[in-house]
């Protein structure tokens, strides 16, 4: 929505210097004007050394950097219901902080080490469908004068309205080695560790939803699965690839790519292999317009079909890119993470562009707000 | 990545000798019900806990997998401690070991070798 007044001004500065201030203020007024209704999409991300980015990636450009107090890291992002607010994982895993995305003002804090105990999440964040809790799962050290002492980890309860000084509402025992979450549209918590865990987060009450570890499937391997990026609010799904063996061990030994998922809507689950394992994904996104279309991102970029358990397309990226994600309307794919730029293909892979940050984006996750 | 089948060995099954005192008690302590904990890269959690492949060879036992150019995948290993052996740990152990490296694709000079206890 500012977007369009903040081109006008830098047009404005840039080339027409000679216009008197009245035109400029009138200007800005017709474009707040029209603007008013009109939702754009815009990308988030994080990047080093500590900046909030909001690009239009339909003009290719960063539309506002919000400097956020503390250290980078790990930049994993979740948003707002309305779309206007990120929370982001930050200062070395530590601080969770909403940053209002229209004006870069921060909204929230919470300090999550206290005293001689610290903690991090290890991109576990989550925010409940109202927008009023947010939620960590903290792995906890108390640092002791001669050792270090492993407390049990836990999940946190936030209220977000808490402003700059939060403390949680509500902790509860966690699962140990839980990374990515997400709130359903139930309230359910759906955790990723070891299994993917179904979370009351009134009770704390917890119980696996889809197992992966813990599966039983006679002629599989146990999977494999990586899960660092909190993608999959355009398709509203939690979704955590993993890779498996068929027959291990035989002569007709057979790896796939395979997906945990949850359909954030309805709380559906399922857990299929999707394609055939040639090659690394680090993380992946269903097509907004088909469930059963994937795209996956590493130093490729592929599109893989559940259905026929087919790579319908895969190209070489320049270089290896961690996170992916699409647009609302499913017609572009943005790839980010890493490196400093991110990248932009559309539905059959033809390139449309980059965008250059200053910073890189390491671990940080690419989210697509509208507002 | 692909030992999977592997996990319900014990150490002296997969060729692994203990050496000393402490290597014989692992051995002894460790059932196949613990090891069941350990996975290769089922989740990240941290320092030294992924036993995947490391910059050395990719999970095909090729080089071809392995993130390119190193430069993009710099901070994604230094700041979640994912191989504190091949890049410093800016998590907890060398926190401003990028500072002044925003970009490690036209920084990477600026990065220096780190020292236990901090000597240089």
């Amino acid at each position: 929505m500012e977007s369009p007044v903040m081109k006008r001004l830098n047009l404005t500065l840039a080339g027409l210097l000679a216009l008197a201030a009245q035109p400029l203020l009138v200007d800005t007024a017709e474009a707040e004007a029209a603007g008013a209704d009109e939702v754009r999409e815009y990308l988030v991300t994080m990047a080093r050394p500590n900046q909030l980015h909001v690009i239009d990636p339909e003009a290719r450009e960063i539309v506002r950097s919000c400097d956020v107090e503390g250290d980078f890291g790990s930049g994993t992002l979740q948003l707002s219901p309305d779309e206007r607010t990120a929370y982001v994982l930050h200062n070395r895993w530590e601080d969770v902080v909403g940053i209002d995305l229209t004006n870069c003002e921060e909204v929230f804090r919470a300090r999550q080490s206290t005293g001689d105990v610290r903690a991090k999440a290890l991109a576990s964040l989550a925010v409940s469908p109202d927008g009023s809790r947010l939620y960590t799962v903290q792995d906890r050290v108390r640092l002791h004068r001669d050792r270090y002492e492993v407390l049990a980890p836990q999940l946190a309860v936030y209220d977000t309205a808490a402003g700059l000084d939060a403390e949680p509402i509500a902790t509860f025992p966690a699962p140990r080695q839980v990374t990515t979450m997400a709130a359903a549209e139930d309230g359910a918590l759906y955790l990723a560790g070891a299994d993917i865990y179904r979370v009351d987060p009134e009770t704390g009450d917890t119980e696996v939803a889809i197992a992966n570890r813990h599966w039983e499937r006679p002629g599989f391997s146990p999977p494999d699965s990586l899960a660092m990026w909190s993608t999959g609010e355009v398709a509203g799904e939690f979704l955590r690839p993993y890779t498996v063996a068929a027959d291990p061990g035989e002569a007709n030994e057979a790896w796939h790519w395979g997906i945990s998922r949850v359909d954030l809507a309805s709380g559906e689950t399922e857990n299929k292999e999707i394609a055939p394992f040639e090659f690394i994904i680090f993380s992946m996104v269903s097509d907004p317009r088909d469930r059963d279309t994937f795209y996956g991102v590493y130093t490729q970029l592929s599109k893989l079909d559940a259905e026929t358990r087919e790579i319908v397309e895969v190209i070489d990226l320049d270089h290896t890119y961690y996170v992916i994600n699409t647009s609302y309307d499913g017609s572009r794919i943005y790839l980010g993470g890493a490196s400093s730029d991110i990248a932009i293909y559309d539905d059959d892979f033809n390139d449309l562009g980059r965008i250059e940050l200053p910073g890189d984006m390491s671990t940080a996750t690419l989210k697509v707000a509208r507002f | 990545m692909n030992h999977h089948s592997d996990n319900n060995k014990s150490m002296t099954q997969l060729g692994l000798a203990p050496l000393n005192r402490k290597a014989r008690e692992m051995e002894r302590a460790a059932t196949p019900e613990a090891l069941e904990e350990v996975q290769a890269m089922q989740t990240i959690a941290g320092c030294t806990s992924s036993f995947d492949p490391g910059w050395e060879v990719d999970p095909f036992g090729g080089v071809a997998s392995l993130c390119q150019p190193m430069e993009a995948d710099l901070y994604g290993c230094a700041d979640p401690c994912w191989w504190p052996a091949q890049v410093p740990d800016t998590m907890n152990t060398y926190p401003d070991w990028g500072q002044g490296a925003d970009r490690a694709e036209d920084d990477w000079r600026k990065l220096d070798s780190v020292y236990p206890g901090g000597e240089q």
